[in-house]
């Protein structure tokens, strides 16, 4: 194809003007591609035109323009202007004081739990505490009173010994005769068997009288029994658990006769 | 179009609307807006719906940026077809025609010419010494094609001359307007 004769056949005019056919426009532009000379006189034949419409200039109402920057959707700012506001004096400051705050709260929170799980602990062993000085100030009142009954002259201090069944059985009577009151110290008696329990009697006028049941599971040193302002010995036998009217003297443990 | 510093290279100011950066938008509404609604207004002949086209082709313009291609002609041409374009098929739509019946173009193109106050950056002075050179048929052509969206076939038939001759003219019109330029 000549070129020039391509030109001059009036096709660059036709495009120009928008009168082409699809088929026309795309083989003119891809000879343009192709030959400068056939793109410079399209470009010329457009800028005539462009300069021919430029020549009936007139200016659109301002409503225009307004309108179009209320409706159009411009790209936001850049981002540079963004990290700029981020670190501001103020913003920097609140985050500090808003880290520091955060900081605060749960150094604060954290000390907070450990306090109240102290303070748990500290109510559990004072609580402890409190019931064992309990416990001890029973035993206390109970050794104070065992002590005055050793240590005062007026009691009477009776061994009752074993039979010669229970050779090794051994206990103590305390008896005061002027107060009357009776105490029991077990040295060494065989552990009742299961339904069974001591009973102690005090012989008077040479019969016995029931002086009370040995407690089953007793620890105390000095057990206080009925009293009693006359006796000549006292015994312990092995009875049914809860006591029996009369002594069962097979069941004799031990016995021992009040001295003077 | 001569254009002000903010963009000297066209790629660049296309590369900006395709990122839809505002000032590249106030750009080419300070440098085209006047010409093309002058050629909207040229063609539909009324400024209420000239600014109404325009605002529109502005949209079109914003949204479809992305489908200029640079090779295929300059922006301005590209904006010049689209608006001219839109507004061809405006005054063939039946709201225009029921709008305008009653109008007389010769009076509007009076009024017109009276109203164009707009400072150009073109050589008007020169163009328009061109275009009072070009003889009227030829001045014809151009509007008939350029302005009201007539096929060189239907130019053809309308003024009664053959086809061949039409085009011919109209080459000749445009060749004639081309010589200011250089």
């Amino acid at each position: 194809m000549n070129i020039e004769e391509y030109i001059a056949s009036g096709i660059v005019e036709t495009y120009a003007l928008g009168l082409c056919s699809p088929q026309e426009a795309a083989e003119l532009e891809k000879l343009c591609a192709q030959h400068p000379s056939l793109k410079a006189a399209v470009i010329d034949a457009q800028q005539a035109l462009e300069n021919y419409a430029a020549l009936h200039e007139r200016k659109p109402a301002a409503s225009v323009k307004a309108n179009l920057d209320a409706m159009l959707d411009f790209a936001e700012p850049p981002i540079e202007s963004k990290k700029i506001r981020l670190f501001n004096p103020y913003t920097v400051a609140a985050a500090i004081l808003l880290m520091s705050s955060v900081a605060l709260n749960v150094l604060l929170y954290v000390r907070l739990q450990h306090s109240n799980s102290e303070l748990l602990a500290a109510l559990s062993r004072n609580q402890q505490m409190a019931d064992n000085l309990k416990g001890n100030q029973v035993k206390l009142s109970d050794l104070n009173t065992q002590l005055s009954v050793l240590t005062n002259p007026e009691y009477n201090k009776i061994l009752l010994k074993g039979t010669p069944q229970t050779p090794s059985s051994l206990v103590s009577v305390f008896w005061n005769k002027n107060s009357t009151e009776v105490f029991v110290s077990v040295n060494n008696l065989p552990k009742p068997a299961v339904g069974k329990q001591y009973q102690l009697w005090a012989i008077v006028g040479g019969k016995p009288q029931d002086a009370g049941l040995l407690p089953l599971d007793e620890v105390a040193a000095l057990i206080q029994m009925k009293s009693f302002g006359e006796a000549d010995a006292f015994a312990i036998t092995l009875e049914d658990a809860g006591g029996a009217e009369s002594p069962t003297l097979s069941q004799l443990c031990v016995i021992g006769n009040v001295s003077g | 179009m001569v254009k002000n510093n903010t963009y000297q290279q066209e790629h660049l100011l296309v590369q900006d609307l395709i990122q839809k950066k505002k000032e590249a938008f106030d750009y080419l509404y300070n440098n085209y807006s006047n010409a093309l609604f002058g050629v909207i207004n040229r063609i539909v002949m009324s400024d209420e719906i000239a600014n109404d086209v325009l605002q529109e082709c502005f949209v079109k313009i914003w949204n479809g940026i992305g489908a200029y291609q640079p090779e295929k002609g300059s922006l301005f041409t590209w904006m010049l077809n689209l608006c001219r374009n839109r507004a061809i098929d405006e005054i063939r739509s039946k709201a225009y025609k029921n709008e305008t019946q009653n109008q007389n173009i010769e009076d509007y193109v009076i009024k017109l010419d009276e109203n164009n106050f707009v400072e150009s950056s073109i050589d008007h002075i020169g163009l328009k010494k061109v275009v009072a050179t070009l003889k009227p048929a030829y001045k014809e052509l151009i509007d008939k094609v350029y302005f009201e969206g007539f096929t060189q076939e239907e130019t053809a038939k309308e003024l009664g001359i053959p086809l061949g001759t039409v085009k011919t003219r109209l080459r000749s019109a445009i060749q004639q307007l081309r010589a200011v330029i250089k």
